[in-house]
């Protein structure tokens, strides 16, 4: 068998620093910014190899609290659950249920927990700025 | 362009220019530019009253151009009535609607030094002159956009739809998100916080649509031309200005709320003293929270491009990492009920 280290994210991570540290710097201008746009997806998808289904689950976990499904349901399909689960979500928000009251404060939260999962994968620069974010002067 | 498309470039422009003889010495594509493209003329001309050598920009659509909102000509109506009421555009000269020449309509406008680039406008400041004057000249030219009012004949092609435009703009946004693949949450529940606050119609003026660091020319001296004209539309003043100062329109230069160059009162005092009326600064926020909103939207829209197979592309790929970005600062504005 192939170690694994030859494969998936290793595999991506190793390709991404051969252009960052090698190729990158005997580019011209134009080049370059296509090369940026490359070591970026390279670092993206490693990170999201990395994850695998894990922020999946959880966001399926916390929209099963939300709208009060079993959790000893069984779930075969993650991706098809969530898309009809964030569908239910998204028609709630637009009827106005998340207007007030105590269900208001726990989609928020789990409004703000799926997206810092989606930006440690995405753009993970943005939580590590988190509190020392440079504010405009008020 | 081949040489045939230059030559008969060329004889459009001595009928337009009253010219003995006119001559492209050169044409080179311009960077940027997915729906449209431009090229950069060098023409001579002979005779008439603009004998000499010039430098222009061509403007046509991509061949493979989506439908966008406006087309040459319309842009060129636009480019026309905001360079008459002093706006710093780059001159539109002449239109030609007749696909006989190059196969697609164009128009012909005088080139413009300066870079558009956000990052290198917001980072390196011998590019921006004075900060605090350009964004001050900035609110300055936005003013002047909005001083173009309806009704127009020359601007009749832009419609002058009923009602609240931000009421307007959230049924267009909800209805572009219907249309996509997978359903978002976090936006549905910035639009809502949107539709709840939904300020009533108000002034009608000429919008830019997409006035935001990157999309004007800047040179050593200062601000050389607004460009990007194809989002114009009849709208609410401070649509433009929630777009300018919005934080996802500063290249990283957050702590300058006027996108990324300026103080945020620089810009607002030179809109104010162009306009002559105040600015209501508590206004903002909210159009600042529909911009994070819309750019969301265009950025998943453009995302999808890439992931139906209608047009893979890295770039519109990357698009679509932007977003969780600008949910995280959509949540940020509307914690609070």
């Amino acid at each position: 068998m192939i170690d694994t280290a030859l494969t998936g994210a290793p595999l991506l991570d190793a390709g991404r620093i051969l252009l960052r540290d090698e190729l990158l710097p005997a580019l011209s201008d134009t080049q370059r910014h296509a090369a940026l746009m490359l070591v970026n997806a390279l670092a993206i998808a490693t990170r999201a190899l990395h994850q695998g289904e894990g922020n999946d689950r959880e966001e399926l976990a916390s929209l099963g609290l939300l709208l009060g499904r079993p959790p000893s349901e069984a779930c075969t399909n993650v991706g098809d659950r969530l898309l009809s689960d964030n569908r239910l979500l998204c028609e709630r928000i637009r009827a106005g249920q998340t207007d007030e009251g105590p269900w208001r404060a726990e989609v928020l939260a789990h409004l703000r927990a799926t997206c810092r999962r989606q930006l440690a994968v995405s753009n993970p620069k943005v939580l590590a700025a988190v509190g020392s974010q440079r504010r405009e002067p008020t | 362009m081949n040489a045939e498309a230059c030559a008969a470039v060329a004889r459009f422009i001595e009928g337009q220019a009253g010219a003995d003889r006119a001559e492209v010495q050169a044409a080179v594509r311009l960077s940027g530019g997915a729906i449209q493209q431009n090229w950069r003329l060098q023409v001579q001309i002979e005779g008439g009253p603009h004998g000499g050598s010039h430098s222009l920009v061509l403007r046509t659509d991509a061949p493979s151009g989506v439908a966008a909102s406006l087309g040459r000509p319309q842009e060129f109506a636009l480019l026309r009535a905001a360079f008459d009421a002093g706006v710093t555009v780059p001159e539109p000269l002449w239109l030609c609607e007749d696909r006989a020449l190059i196969g697609r309509p164009f128009f012909l406008m005088r080139c413009v030094a300066g870079t558009a680039a956000g990052h290198v406008l917001v980072k390196d400041s011998a590019w921006s002159g004075n900060r605090s004057r350009l964004a001050e000249r900035l609110g300055a030219e936005l003013a002047r956009i909005h001083a173009i009012r309806p009704p127009r004949g020359d601007l009749s092609f832009l419609p002058d739809e009923p009602g609240a435009p931000a009421l307007r703009a959230i049924q267009r946004f909800r209805d572009h998100l219907d249309a996509l693949a997978t359903p978002q949450p976090t936006l549905e529940w910035g639009l809502r916080r949107l539709e709840r606050h939904a300020p009533p119609r108000g002034d009608t003026v000429l919008c830019h649509g997409d006035f935001r660091t990157g999309n004007y020319l800047v040179d050593e001296q200062g601000l050389t031309g607004i460009l990007d004209w194809e989002f114009a539309a009849w709208g609410e003043p401070l649509q433009d200005i929630g777009w300018f100062c919005a934080r996802c329109w500063r290249f990283g230069a957050y702590e300058r709320g006027a996108g990324g160059i300026g103080p945020r009162e620089d810009f607002y005092r030179g809109y104010e003293q162009a306009s002559g009326h105040a600015l209501d600064r508590s206004a903002v926020p909210y159009w600042e929270l529909m911009a994070h909103v819309r750019w969301a939207v265009i950025a998943l829209q453009q995302a999808e491009r890439h992931a139906s197979g209608e047009e893979p592309s890295l770039l519109l790929a990357l698009t679509g990492h932007i977003v969780p970005e600008l949910e995280h600062e959509i949540i940020a504005m509307t914690e609070l009920p």
